[in-house]
């Protein structure tokens, strides 16, 4: 080395190098969290189908759970390539126009980042398309609502969301731009999922004997609250990727909004049993379960954006919400196997208003809320309105509803060639022996 | 069936072989008709003359048998062959034949049990009104007309069988699910499930077993 080159010179060299190679590291190491934190998300939300395929089947009939769940199962494999296929590009590419995106088709060409976000929105398009499953439980052709699904992921639940949550690209969603808060998706994946099941619902009309002659409703009890339960923690336990994820990062922030959810989802049970209590109805377990969710779907909208006092609010007022639109659809004679219209749409509603009643420290804010409102609207008016032109599609092109023998046999056997559980099958002649000479 | 109409189609089917068959095949086949046929809509004919193939070694070819009565059931009464029925009586008393005409089939007795066994775990007026709605509803069901207008005549007066020989599997099927329907309306689905297998319980355990196979396919 030169002997004349000052000695401060070189220290200064080395040291400004340093600090750039400890960005760089610092960087790479911050993507590498964000990427391992957004994957473990995506498998705690890919964890609540399992939530939901539990719910759904306890609350069916033994003759048809089996059908239930495989409603399930096969909605999150369609509903992912498709998703991936359509649903990505229209929801996240470019957006220059605020109704849709168009770029990021069958994504195949993109950075790390670009794969592990998509991963975990594929993760709530398949949520947003399984809610319709267990509204429609029962009596639905297998075949008719695999189709309607892959129309969720592919296109109804895409469009809404490139309004409310832009783009990953380039542009925004106009609602987005209008500054509407759903932090998760209390209305971009919940209410439009439970949109589409309440137009499911309507063209496919209750189960045989669910109301009698004077419209009075009947019990048709599930077969397994056991499983009920257990797919209420399952989903309690994936939310908290759900909502924490939806940070799309490691932040300092996940602790409040895991928080949040925690709270909203005791205060939705308590305020279900609350008007359990106010209405002297027994306290069941459908109906305790559908508390707490309607309580998390509530806060999935604010749950970044609201002290934990308004989480319990919120979280409360969802539970009650659920419980009196559940009280609703019934007198309306509509048939909701498992109350997915009551705690995935008119919770979500509700919890997307409360998002903007409780923002912290601007409370009550009256542009906000006119927003919210309007966010919630525009939503009912998309995804109810295309669910009913798409089920009533389906049930002119290919038939929605089972045949009556199906039902009588079960979509188990009649659907899939299956018996739930063949060695304690109770009240039911469809017994696997039995079976064996059943000509389908 | 009314008398009339059994004479008429007696008649029919008696000229239509008449032309075709010797006059001791002709009382063989009517026989085998008044036997198993004789309650059944026309378009069964197919299935008798197949019987007839079978029972008496047709020596001619089964079209233009199956033709000429087909063709008959447009012919005025005065272009038909007179009642057979007092020839059929003297080939039966003279070959000593007992017949009488037969609806009996393993298919429609489990369908008859099952269904008196079903109304049965009911109450009068519970059953009643289940009974009033399949009435309602079964002129509309894609079924044998034969079996709708043996099923109603069932349904009004209970009689100890269902006439219809050889009913189609399916139809009868058809008829349980519009009465499962009827249960699920009236008393709702869950005890409808309830009922329909203790019904089957109970006939497999008070000597409906052989029926087994039967409840399998009917149901």
């Amino acid at each position: 080395m030169n002997a004349t080159f000052p000695k401060h010179l070189i220290f200064l060299i080395l040291l400004f190098n340093s600090q750039n190679a400890f960005s760089n590291v610092d960087a790479l190491f911050k993507e590498s969290v964000d990427v391992v934190w957004l994957a473990t998300a995506s498998a705690l939300v890919f964890f609540m189908q399992a939530g939901f395929a539990l719910i759904e089947s306890g609350m069916s009939r033994a003759k048809n759970c089996i059908n239930v769940a495989m409603k399930n199962y096969m909605d999150v494999c369609i509903g992912s390539l498709f998703f991936w296929l359509v649903g990505f590009g229209l929801m996240f590419g470019n957006n220059p126009t605020g109704w849709f995106g168009t770029s990021g088709f069958a994504l195949s060409d993109g950075s790390t980042w670009d794969y592990t976000f998509l991963l975990f929105q594929t993760m709530f398009a398949a949520t947003a398309a399984t809610i319709a499953s267990g509204a429609m439980a029962e009596r639905t052709k297998f075949s008719s609502y695999l189709i309607g699904a892959i129309f969720i992921t592919a296109f109804i639940y895409p469009i809404f969301g490139s309004w409310a949550w832009g783009s990953h690209y380039d542009g925004t969603g106009w609602l987005a731009d209008m500054g509407f808060i759903d932090f998760a998706g209390s209305t971009v994946v919940h209410s439009v999922g439970g949109w589409c099941a309440l137009a499911a619902i309507i063209i496919l009309g209750p189960r045989l004997g669910r109301f009698d002659k004077t419209g009075e409703p009947r019990d048709i009890p599930g077969h397994n609250l056991n499983l009920v339960a257990l797919g209420g923690f399952i989903l309690w336990f994936g939310w908290f990727g759900f909502n924490g994820g939806s940070t799309v990062g490691a932040d300092a922030g996940i602790g409040l909004i895991n928080l949040n959810t925690q709270l909203a989802a005791s205060a939705g049970a308590a305020g279900a049993m609350l008007a359990a209590g106010i209405m002297r109805t027994p306290i069941l377990v459908p109906t305790i379960v559908n508390g707490s969710l309607a309580g998390l779907v509530g806060i999935t909208a604010g749950c970044a954006s609201m002290e934990p006092m308004f989480a319990v609010i919120t979280g409360l007022t969802s539970g009650l919400i659920a419980f009196s639109a559940a009280t609703l659809l019934i007198k309306a004679g509509l048939d909701d196997v498992v109350g997915a219209v009551s705690v995935h749409a008119f919770a979500g509603a509700w919890g997307t208003l409360c998002a903007g009643f409780f923002v912290t420290g601007d409370l009550f804010n009256p542009d906000t809320i006119v927003v919210q409102a309007i966010g919630v609207v525009s939503c009912f008016a998309w995804a109810f309105g295309c669910g009913l032109a798409l089920f009533k599609l389906i049930d002119i092109l290919l038939g929605l509803r089972v045949r009556p023998m199906h039902e009588q046999r079960g979509l188990d056997y009649s659907e899939h060639a299956e018996v739930a559980y063949p060695e304690f099958h109770q009240n039911s002649f469809y017994t696997k022996s039995n079976l064996s000479g059943v000509e389908r | 069936m009314k008398t009339n109409q059994l004479v008429r189609h007696k008649r029919i089917i008696y000229t239509g072989l008449e032309a075709h068959l010797e006059p001791n095949e002709v009382m063989k086949a009517l026989v085998l008709w008044e036997e198993k046929y004789s309650n059944q809509a026309k378009f069964s004919l197919r299935y008798f003359i197949d019987d007839v193939s079978k029972a008496i070694d047709l020596k001619v070819c089964s079209k233009p048998l199956y033709l000429s009565l087909v063709t008959n059931f447009s012919k005025s009464d005065s272009k038909l062959l007179p009642d057979p029925t007092q020839a059929l009586e003297n080939f039966k008393r003279q070959h000593n034949v007992n017949t009488k005409a037969q609806f009996a089939c393993p298919d429609t007795e489990a369908f008859h049990i099952l269904i008196s066994k079903w109304l049965g775990l009911l109450t009068p007026n519970d059953a009643a009104d289940i009974v009033e709605y399949v009435e309602a509803k079964i002129l509309k069901l894609r079924i044998q007309g034969e079996l709708k207008i043996q099923m109603l005549s069932w349904l009004k007066n209970r009689e100890d069988s269902i006439k219809v020989a050889n009913p189609k599997t399916k139809d009868l099927r058809k008829i349980i699910n519009l009465f499962y329907v009827g249960f699920c309306e009236n008393i709702g689905p869950t005890r409808a499930d309830e009922l329909l297998a203790e019904a089957v319980t109970r006939l497999k355990n008070n000597g409906g077993g052989v029926y087994s196979d039967i409840f399998s396919k009917l149901l």
